[in-house]
């Protein structure tokens, strides 16, 4: 893949996620538990994985949470959200670089929303001090399996789609 | 589109493994709680626990509170937590999702309410 094309995809990846998380942060999606949201930028994330190196991944993960940190909840909560997404990133990233035999796009995506819930739930025991906290855990854990399998459902049809395209190809 | 795509094995076995560790945990958690409530007699005092930013700002005995109180912490984001006999509560908190007041009154051993962007946590011990 050509440098220049590349760095177009990292722009629209990293332009749309921004985007996806800004809309989910102003538009009110009800769910059952309050303070659990469903992470569609971990869709991007999934793209990113499935079509760039490594190092290019985390560059639109991180990059992503900076300019989403500044513009919604301010830079104090990018200690939440760059551990747990570019932790979830480095853990996808494996699993689909090194073991997409054993598992789908859809599972990818919950490894990644299991592992994002419990670096937040780590990184908020640390801030606050209190290990009572992870009696969350439970919850957290299966809302993850919940979430992650919904964003792994569309990120999956929107890689085969972009695949049979193919847009984002010849990588 | 390829709609043949089927669920592989380390996806179940890890699906197996999350709900093992949830399932577990939450028995754990859950029994522990409830032995300590049920070794508990009736004058034993129960404890409540207000820290912020990790420091202990107060501590009430809730079978001692005789009349309501509302406890301002004076804080970013206008931290109020409301007092009465046996139970507490978060009454207001200006972050955005509100769980801590959602959470409503914690009035047994092992209950908490945790309001992330005020760094405060309520507990009953």
């Amino acid at each position: 893949m050509s440098k220049h094309k590349r760095n177009a995809i990292i722009v629209i990846l990293v332009t749309n996620a921004i985007l996806i998380s800004l809309l989910e942060f102003f538009v009110f999606i009800p769910l059952p538990i309050p303070g659990i949201k469903l992470g569609l930028a971990n869709i991007i994330t999934l793209l990113a994985i499935v079509f760039l190196n490594f190092r290019y991944v985390i560059n639109v993960v991180v990059i992503r949470c900076l300019v989403v940190a500044v513009l919604t909840r301010g830079v104090l909560t990018l200690a939440f959200s760059l551990t747990g997404g570019v932790l979830s990133a480095i853990v996808m990233a494996i699993l689909y670089k090194r073991f997409r035999r054993f598992f789908s796009i859809k599972g990818i995506s919950i490894a990644g929303a299991l592992v994002h819930n419990t670096t937040q739930i780590t990184v908020a025991a640390f801030v606050l001090g209190q290990i009572v906290i992870f009696y969350y855990l439970p919850i957290l854990l299966i809302s993850a399996v919940v979430t992650g399998y919904i964003t792994g459902s569309i990120g999956e049809r929107v890689i085969d789609e972009m695949e049979e395209q193919g847009v984002l190809a010849n990588r | 589109m390829d709609m043949n795509k089927k669920m592989k094995r380390g996806d179940f076995i890890m699906l197996m493994a999350t709900g093992l560790v949830a399932v577990g945990l939450f028995l754990w958690t859950g029994s522990t709680n409830m032995f300590r409530r049920m070794a508990r007699s009736d004058e034993a005092p129960l404890i409540a626990k207000i820290e912020k930013d990790r420091e202990l700002i107060r501590e009430i005995d809730l079978t001692k509170v005789t009349e309501r109180e509302q406890i301002h912490l004076e804080d970013d984001n206008n931290v109020i937590i409301e007092v009465e006999t046996g139970r507490i509560r978060f009454l207001n908190s200006d972050c955005r999702d509100n769980i801590c007041i959602n959470t409503g009154w914690l009035s047994q051993e092992g209950q908490n309410a945790v309001c992330l962007p005020a760094r405060t946590v309520v507990s009953v011990v």
